[in-house]
């Protein structure tokens, strides 16, 4: 039997915090035998991420030991992780934008020729690594014109041409399309059965069951459960994640009727993007009460233009908007917000909060001057207080105070500050995008939950995803965006997500309804 | 800068405009604003400052606590080094506070030299020629007022600049200070200047601010006016504006993420002209309280930077207009013990310049310090 390619024993990293201190391992085991699909799963905080950057040698352990092949080793930094051939691909990739893809996977160890780069062998090494991993690239694109799968797939190459045998990878679909996340999983496996191995990290729980050969689950830095292959079932693993009992059924849905009073009516709306370049083309729909319409597609094809666009927060140049009769279109931010429009903004910490200030002022943007927690002057900090105390309460935040910046709480937390303040202010219309992006199940079920309330009680949603999982569970009716045009209209129990996937990608620009 | 000297004037601070540019991004990210951490913080730096100039200090052969005891005690061990440093302070605290209002809505509005100027033209014109028609009651106020119109007119400009054509602030700010300062003293020149004193040809200079208009004296001898008490008046309404109204609420989200606040219904545009135009504004108070306070009268060059001394106080009270009052005050002491400790010891008042310019060092270096260690705490997944 051979010796596993890693193992690492009783691991315990904490980090000093603003109030305690924060325990991200906490004595942690996991052993990686060679060319295994090893999936490490848990719910964002549960310390995967940290873990990991113990192993690739970002982080030092406060305690435990890693072996590697059976040889206990000292990772001290990312330098010396990629000499014994651990490669990691982060969320965020580190390539130089202006470089081609062939210049960028050899910088560092470029092949010479006469002390010249050696563009051929540069050109063949990349194509041979490609190859072997059936992934199509071009070594002589540059990087900042391709898109972030094919970025993705530079960094995959890059660590591999420097000799990684180990291959750890964060999140790596966050950033992917349905089929270019198909075919990552297929060359990671191509990759496994050649002896590389291989340690993924996510929470998408379909992720796991399509890749997995073992998986580790995390809970709160802990070691909660690990299962083979075939003991795997997504319930299981929902139920070790997050401790609790979770229904996996899908969501009640409101089936569609025509005639019900229209909340939100979009006609020939056009805008632009920040470059002047036409985002959204002439689109049309009308939403309705009660229902959740969600918008889908695959990001940057004109939703985030057109969401801006309704909300005000962009000039609309041609078309208009009506909300529950009345005119919005190039309205004001605060007026259409007042007229009764919620928006939970995608991109949480650029748009959705503001990251140093405190819980307290994220939470009460824009209804700061409204009664009860103010009027055109000032700020009632008495209601303001206990208004706070009750949504902090209401919508479950964990947070020790509610003065401290809200950039010290988790993730699903900050989106859950971001909801609680848009849902108390949504009376006709809510916008909802990327609702789950980057949050662990729990909140997501909460804010699923409250989106669904909200939407039985009358309120039209616009769900704007691209997550199909996420469409699918929660739209009552679904229109896919393409290169900023509407190409197909869907009700969810007549199409299943390989179908929304082609028309996502534009592969069929159909309307059978 | 224009350099006319002036008897009375004080060391001139250092020239902090290239820093300023390079530290615009800082700025911009306001984890500095104030809370007891970033009190102790300004503590310490100054702290710093004090023991890094104490090592200049020995290069020079001085001895330290003999030249820091005279600096003390010519900053605040008398009543007339109190009165001195109080009156150095009184127009930095305007421009100090400017500067807050304008940095914490996240706009680098440097035009507090320009726009004190102008309004101290402004109010020496109301002080001198609207004479016969108000008692003081009345006169001192509109003079004032007209300081702060006029100051904030002037800063309409790049703030329209800035929030139509999207032309850096930095720059335009910094550029018109030139502009205005020379343009104030074109028009005394050509307009307002007293030629019965020949002597004062070469410098601008108007007519006497009528006495109805001249602000009371705390103390004659040492040119204390009780343009001091505004300034603190000030400092407490805007302690009011930002912990409390509307505006101090969306000015500030404005300056931690603009997105984020257009996005919760802020007219960035509108902040963007009122926050420097407002800057403009109180700036051209401070200079209205110059002009008919302890001068009497438009005096070109009045000014020994007073405009960027503002910048460092206000860095130094961490964007908090209490905080700033204090840098202010403390400033002024340096300025005034500095002449003292000349005088007493032998030790060139160049060294304050120098301790200003480390403890400003100091004072950014170290919250940029925290927010590197506290962001990297805070979030140790993701």
């Amino acid at each position: 039997m051979t010796l596993p390619a890693v193992e690492m024993h009783r691991i315990t990293k904490t980090f000093p915090g603003l109030y305690h201190t924060i325990v991200a391992n906490h004595k942690v085991d996991l052993i990686v035998q060679q060319g295994e699909f090893h999936v490490i799963v848990g719910e964002n905080g549960a310390g995967k991420s940290t873990l990991m950057n113990v192993l690739y040698g970002l982080l030092q352990p406060d305690e435990g030991q890693i072996l590697l092949y059976g040889q206990p080793v000292n990772i001290s930094s990312p330098k010396v992780a990629i000499e014994m051939g651990i490669g990691m691909i982060h969320q965020h990739f580190m390539l130089v934008p202006s470089f081609t893809i062939g210049e960028n996977v050899v910088l560092g160890h470029e092949p010479t020729h006469a002390s010249l780069l050696d563009q051929k062998a540069i050109n063949r090494l990349v194509r041979a690594i490609a190859e072997t991993i059936k992934l199509d690239v071009d070594p002589n694109a540059v990087v900042a014109d391709t898109s972030v799968g094919i970025q993705q797939r530079v960094e995959i190459i890059k660590t591999l041409y420097r000799g990684a045998k180990i291959l750890i990878l964060d999140e790596p679909t966050a950033v992917l399309t349905p089929q270019e996340t198909g075919e990552l999983f297929s060359a990671l496996k191509k990759l496994c059965s050649t002896g590389t191995t291989i340690i993924m990290i996510t929470h998408k729980l379909p992720e796991v069951m399509a890749t997995a050969d073992r998986v580790t689950v995390m809970r709160d830095g802990e070691v909660v459960g690990r299962f083979d292959r075939h003991e795997l079932s997504e319930q299981i693993l929902a139920e070790r994640m997050t401790g609790r009992d979770i229904s996996m059924d899908r969501l009640s849905r409101v089936p569609y009727i025509e005639g019900r009073a229209v909340v939100l009516d979009v006609s020939d709306l056009c805008c632009n993007d920040d470059r002047k370049l036409p985002a959204a083309r002439n689109i049309s729909f009308k939403l309705y009460e009660g229902e959740i319409l969600a918008i889908a597609g695959v990001a940057h094809n004109g939703q985030e233009e057109l969401v801006e666009a309704i909300s005000g927060q962009r000039p609309i140049t041609s078309g208009r908007v009506m909300m529950k009769g009345k005119e919005i279109t190039n309205r004001p931010v605060s007026k259409i917000r007042s007229l009764g429009m919620g928006h939970i903004a995608d991109d949480r910490y650029g748009e959705g909060c503001a990251k140093q200030s405190s819980v307290t002022k994220n939470m009460i943007m824009a209804a700061h001057n409204k009664s009860p927690l103010g009027n055109w002057l000032a700020i009632n900090k008495r209601v303001v207080n206990g208004w706070v105390r009750d949504e902090i309460e209401a919508y479950d935040i964990k947070v020790d105070h509610p003065d401290i910046p809200i950039m010290s709480l988790s993730g699903g937390n900050v989106q859950k500050v971001i909801v609680a303040r848009e849902m108390s202010m949504t009376t006709q219309c809510l916008i909802a995008e990327q609702p789950s992006r980057g949050i662990d199940i729990g909140a997501t079920e909460f804010i699923y939950g409250r989106i669904r309330d909200l939407r039985d009680s009358g309120i039209g949603v616009l769900l704007v995803s691209m997550d199909l999982a996420e469409v699918m569970r929660m739209a009552d009716r679904i229109l896919v965006i393409f290169n900023g045009k509407i190409v197909g209209e869907r009700l969810p129990e007549k199409t299943n997500q390989r179908d929304l996937g082609l028309l996502m990608a534009g592969a069929i620009g159909s309307t059978n309804e | 800068m224009l350099k006319t000297p002036l008897s009375s004037k004080p060391a001139s601070p250092v020239n902090f405009q290239a820093l300023l540019v390079a530290f615009r991004d800082y700025v911009r990210r306001p984890n500095i604003r104030g809370s007891l951490l970033s009190l102790l913080q300004s503590l310490a730096a100054i702290l710093i400052a004090l023991v890094v100039g104490a090592g200049l200090l020995l290069l020079i052969g001085a001895n330290p606590i003999e030249a820091y005891v005279a600096l003390f005690k010519g900053a605040f061990g008398s009543w007339p080094a109190i009165a001195r440093t109080l009156r150095t302070a009184s127009p930095v605290i305007f421009t100090g506070m400017a500067v807050v209002v304008a940095f914490r809505a996240g706009f680098i509005y440097l035009g507090m030299e320009g726009s004190l100027y102008f309004g101290a033209l402004g109010g020496a014109l109301f002080g001198i020629y609207l004479t016969p028609f108000f008692p003081s009651f009345l006169h001192i106020p509109l003079s004032l007022l007209a300081g702060f119109l006029v100051g904030g007119l002037w800063a309409l400009i790049p703030a329209i600049l800035r929030a139509h054509l999207k032309v850096d602030e930095v720059v335009s700010t910094l550029m018109l200070n030139y502009i205005g300062i020379l343009l104030v003293d074109h028009l005394v020149y050509t307009y307002f200047q007293d030629v019965r004193d020949g002597s004062s040809a070469e410098r601008a200079f108007t007519l006497a601010v009528s006495e109805t208009a001249r602000l009371p004296y705390i103390s004659e001898k040492y040119g204390l006016t009780i343009s001091i008490i505004l300034g603190l008046v000030l400092a407490l309404f805007f302690v009011w504006v930002y912990a409390r109204s509307v505006w101090g609420f969306e000015a500030d989200m404005t300056g931690f993420n603009r997105k984020f606040a257009h996005y919760g219904g802020v007219n960035i545009v509108k902040m963007a002209v009122m926050s420097m135009v407002l800057a403009g504004a109180i700036s051209g108070l401070g200079g209205a309280t110059e002009s008919i306070g302890s001068y009497g009268r438009y005096i070109g060059g009045f000014s020994s930077d007073f405009g960027f001394s503002g910048v460092t106080v206000a860095l130094m009270g961490r964007l908090h207009p209490i905080g700033t009052v204090f840098a202010a005050i403390f400033f002024g002491g340096l300025s005034s013990g500095g002449a003292s400790m000349e005088l007493m010891v032998n030790v060139p008042r160049d060294l304050v310049v120098v301790i200003q310019g480390l403890i400003l060092l100091v004072v950014t270096a170290s919250s940029l310090f925290t927010m590197l260690k506290l962001g990297a705490k805070a979030r140790p997944e993701e």
